[in-house]
């Protein structure tokens, strides 16, 4: 971001002021708009700026460039200068740049305006040079600040021509001050005071009317009239002041002709700049001149001869000229001097790539026409843009460089890939591969070939999954070149670990990640990726009490590290696995935590975080906080352009009445193309819409839906058995149970319930039984007679129809032995530690030594409590 | 002659007038959405719109214009019906 931007134009002492212009605008600083509309050179700027330097209030100055009109780099400069104008923290908005790719155009205005509305100060941001901005949503959002009528805030537009704002309303009441052409017109007061500003200009009296008359007030003709003056004398066409005022470029010969040739060839340099400051002018004279350390009397001149000389930095230290003079000293060097345009705009384009200003660098190299430069420019800082998450910055870069070069560019597809994969244009990722394939990325550099077998790798796994090829490719990928940034090198190891898991090859991907480890520091973010990939392989295997376990080891890591986007995965996937394995408080607290990070990373994983929030206080009976986080997600979910994230939400709340036995209502939603199954939809979410469709149609559809769905849940098991997804196995399972018993096959739902519950309790998957009992608590009397099926169900918290429970004895957990459960028994019916000892044949210190454990165990601190506590337990009915 | 001709090409009217700007198309929401306290209308059995109405001076017509080109409409003719 270049700060100039962001400064009001200095005023010289010599500019006349115009108080009868500055007390209007001072008459209407209350009001939401000030429009000051007229061609160049009317003086606009300057005004306002003679204006704002007399007064107090608090104002930021935003001088507009063509690049802002990208709704992106728009936000940026707005947020930053709204910021500079009132005390107001806008941390929260800074990025919204960011967003735009995700939220919805009004729900950014909404924060904007939300915003503004907090301001307790009076505050007021000129927007400069708004002609430039040709983006229907910029003007959206103009428009909706004026119409909100917001008090304590003002807008000031300096434009050359009227912008597509609606001001009927704002005229009609009278909310509008407009300082337009004719009032910006120099009078012949000013004028003649102007000339006795300037003593060296010694006009007759004829000369100043003609003079009056041919610039008609326009100050830029005048003044440049006055300093070509002597010219038209010495050609000997006295009087014939009258062409001037409309063919610039012979009037800014005539202003040549009043300097040294060396002097005006210098400013035509500088005129290629958009901004110049004194390193930068030396080093374009040293380069076009050949000469160095002619800046400083170069630039006195230029003050000292007023050349329509714009200071737009903090003390004097970054000129522009004025536009319009600007644009005619570079016209004029253009055609003199065609050859030296380009060689100059890529020297400037170094010098900004020197101090660090990147996009000003591009900027130039394609003003140079040079998109190979520019192009290399991108590739060199999408590293570093990257790591920190900043890659709208790149999709900006690559957007100015037209269409047909980044087309036919392998470096820049190729960044583009890695935009798809964070917006997840789908359509567009199969056309940039395509695209890649035509221009030959094959026969191009190492690197380029593995970046792009990196990309098809992704592809293959993630959108249109072929797990085997996939993995192909990301071989070829790793073999040709050796990569250790997050971004790639790590990625592609994750993602290699995940396609061979979707072989079936998880002992593979585990033993292989082991030895990848080894060569990387513990806590790099090549090991962090490394442990991400290992709970991936577990996740997607279904072995949950592992991923919990390397999900607690990778937040241990990442929460120590300074990588947000890895502290956030890290917390998702320890949400995710703890949802799995029904340790419900520490999923939602986990969960809970991902809400913070929302601007970090992958909006279908955040969503899914949410999903999971709400379903875990669902699960645990916290219907209060499930309502309320379910709101939020809508709410959240309405900010996005993408309608698909309405879905997750409606998916999440369909599930939550289905959980409070409200499925029903749901039922109208789930039948809406319930039929239509996609693999890649599944992976390790917590909340799958389409599942949760075939969830509600299980439970409420009609019986011929329910055998309808019997055949989805077999189509979604075989696609999700090819790929070795086992993460929905056990809900699967148990759909096709719920989904027997309404047809009247209790046998076969007998088998889908056993399989079930075995599967649950070896890979401590709990949370598909809690949620089923949840939802069809009769499904269980099913397995009522099997003592062992009894026993985990208890265990879970789960109550069976029949009370009586066989006895468990389990010394290792911190569930009640046998003898422990013998020695409560004896202890209700009053005997004491003596007559229990007598009565189970063992000592007194036994006696002791087993309440001890019960009160660990029951955490009670003596008899009394023990045994309320095991009342209130229901344990002994 | 030459007097006159300087005289004809000098005065711009830099003050408000009514205009009219034709063009080509059919009215679509977004023009309407564009042309703020215009008159907007279609021709009569043609794929003619005419605008009709008051602009302060040519840096409003100039937005105007602007505008109409950006949201991609052809401008068959500007008049100035009325200073």
């Amino acid at each position: 971001m270049l700060h100039t931007k962001l400064n009001r134009p200095k005023i010289s002492d010599d500019l006349l002021l115009r108080p009868h212009l500055i007390r209007k605008l001072e008459d209407s600083s209350h009001l939401p708009l000030i429009l000051v509309s007229a061609p160049a050179g009317y003086g606009k700027s300057i005004l306002i700026s003679q204006w704002l330097e007399k007064h107090e209030t608090k104002y930021c100055w935003l001088a507009l460039n063509q690049a802002m009109s990208d709704s992106t780099l728009f936000l940026t400069y707005f947020i930053e200068s709204l910021e500079r104008c009132c005390a107001v923290n806008w941390a929260d908005l800074k990025d919204l740049a960011q967003q735009y790719h995700f939220l919805a155009w009004e729900t950014i205005i909404d924060l904007i305006i939300n915003k503004i509305n907090t301001f307790n100060e009076y505050a007021r941001l000129i927007l400069d040079d708004y002609h430039l901005i040709r983006n229907q949503e910029i003007h959206q959002l103009i428009n909706a600040i004026l119409k909100e009528n917001i008090n304590n805030f003002q807008l000031v537009l300096i434009t050359r021509r009227d912008p597509p704002l609606q001001f009927r309303q704002l005229r009609l009441y009278q909310k509008l001050l407009e300082i337009r052409m004719h009032e910006l017109r120099f009078n012949n007061n000013e004028i003649g005071e102007l000339l006795k500003m300037k003593p060296t200009f010694n006009f007759s009296q004829d000369e100043v009317n003609e003079l009056l008359f041919r610039a008609e007030g326009w100050i830029m003709g005048i003044r440049m009239m006055l300093l070509a003056k002597p010219a038209p004398y010495k050609e000997g066409r006295k009087g014939s002041l009258d062409y001037v005022t409309n063919d610039l470029d012979i009037l800014i010969d005539h202003i040549g002709d009043n300097f040294s040739p060396e002097f005006f060839r210098q400013m035509q340099l500088c005129s290629l700049c958009e901004q110049f400051n004194k390193e930068l002018i030396d080093s374009i004279f040293s380069f076009s001149l050949n000469e160095s350390g002619g800046a400083n009397n170069f630039l006195e001149q230029l003050i000292d001869s007023n050349l329509f000389l714009i200071p737009t930095g903090d003390e004097c230290s970054w000129f522009r000229f004025h536009h319009l003079f600007g644009d005619v000293l570079k016209r004029r060097l253009k055609i003199k001097e065609p050859k030296l345009i380009n060689p100059l705009y890529i020297h400037i384009s170094s010098w900004f790539a020197g101090k660090g200003l990147i996009d000003e660098a591009i900027h130039y190299a394609i003003l140079a026409e040079n998109y190979n430069r520019a192009g290399n420019l991108i590739v060199e800082h999408t590293t570093s843009k990257f790591e920190l998450g900043e890659w709208w910055v790149v999709k900006r870069w690559i957007e100015n460089i037209p269409e047909e070069i980044r087309m036919s560019n392998i470096d820049l597809l190729l960044i583009e890939l890695y935009f798809c994969q964070e917006t997840y244009e789908v359509k567009e990722f199969s056309f940039l591969l395509d695209t890649l394939e035509s221009v030959g990325v094959k026969n191009s550099s190492k690197k380029n070939q593995s970046l792009y077998l990196y990309h098809l790798g992704y592809y293959l796994t993630y959108i249109s999954p072929n797990p085997e090829k996939a993995l192909e490719c990301l071989e070829q990928s790793k073999a040709l070149y050796h990569d250790e940034t997050g971004m790639f090198g790590g990625r592609r190891e994750l993602i290699t670990a995940n396609t061979r898991q979707m072989l079936g090859r998880s002992t593979l991907a585990l033993k292989l990640l082991n030895e990848h480890d080894k060569n990387f520091q513990y806590g790099s973010v090549m090991h962090m990726r490394s442990l991400h990939a290992r709970i991936y392989v577990h996740l997607q295997s279904g072995n949950f009490k592992e991923s919990e376990v390397e999900s607690e080891k990778f937040h241990f890591i990442a929460k120590k590290g300074e990588l947000k986007i890895m502290r956030a995965w890290s917390l998702y996937l320890l949400g995710n696995s703890a949802f799995q394995t029904a340790n419900l408080d520490k999923a939602s607290q986990s969960l809970r935590e991902v809400i913070s990070y929302d601007k970090v990373f992958n909006y279908r994983v955040y969503f899914d975080a949410l999903a999971g929030l709400v379903l875990s206080h669902s699960l645990k009976g916290d219907a209060k906080e499930a309502d309320s986080m379910q709101l939020t997600m809508e709410q959240i979910s309405e900010k996005f352009k993408n309608p698909k994230f309405q879905t997750y939400a409606r998916s999440v709340k369909a599930r939550v009445n289905l959980h409070k036995g409200l499925g029903k209502m749901e039922l109208e939603w789930a039948q809406m193309n319930w039929l239509n199954q996609v693999q890649g939809l599944y992976v390790f979410m917590m909340d799958v819409p389409e599942l949760t469709k075939i969830r509600i149609i299980v439970n409420h559809g009609s019986i011929l839906q329910v055998e309808e769905a019997l055949c989805v849940l077999s189509e979604v098991e075989a696609f999700l058995n090819e790929v070795h997804n086992n993460y929905h196995t056990i809900e699967i399972e148990l759909l096709k149970a719920m989904a027997l018993v309404r047809i009247g096959r209790k046998e076969d739902a007998k088998a889908s319930l056993n399989k079930a519950l075995t599967l649950a309790e070896q890979n401590d998957n709990i949370r598909p039984i809690i949620e089923a009992h949840h939802i069809m608590p009769s499904l269980f009397d099913l397995v009522n007679q099997s003592p062992n099926f009894r026993r985990l169900l208890y265990r879970i918290g789960l109550n069976t129809s029949n009370s009586e429970l066989p006895p468990v004895s389990n010394a290792a957990s911190d569930e009640l032995s046998l003898r422990e459960q013998q020695v409560i028994q004896l202890i209700a019916t009053g005997l004491r530690n003596k007559e229990i000892a007598d009565e189970l044949n063992i000592s007194v210190v036994t006696v002791k030594s087993h309440l001890t454990h019960i009160y660990r165990k029951l955490d009670v601190p003596n008899r009394t409590s023990m045994l309320n506590k095991v009342k209130s337990m229901a344990i002994f009915s | 002659m030459r007097e006159e001709m300087f005289a004809q090409e000098k005065t711009i009217p830099n003050n408000a007038a009514i205009y009219q700007i034709r063009l080509k198309g059919t009215i679509t929401t977004t023009l309407i959405q564009m042309t703020d306290d215009m008159q907007v209308r279609q021709e009569t059995d043609s794929d003619i719109i005419s605008l009709i109405g008051w602009l302060p001076d040519q840096s409003a017509l100039m937005g105007l214009l602007n505008t109409l080109h950006d949201i991609h409409f052809t401008i068959k003719s500007v008049q100035i019906i009325k200073q």
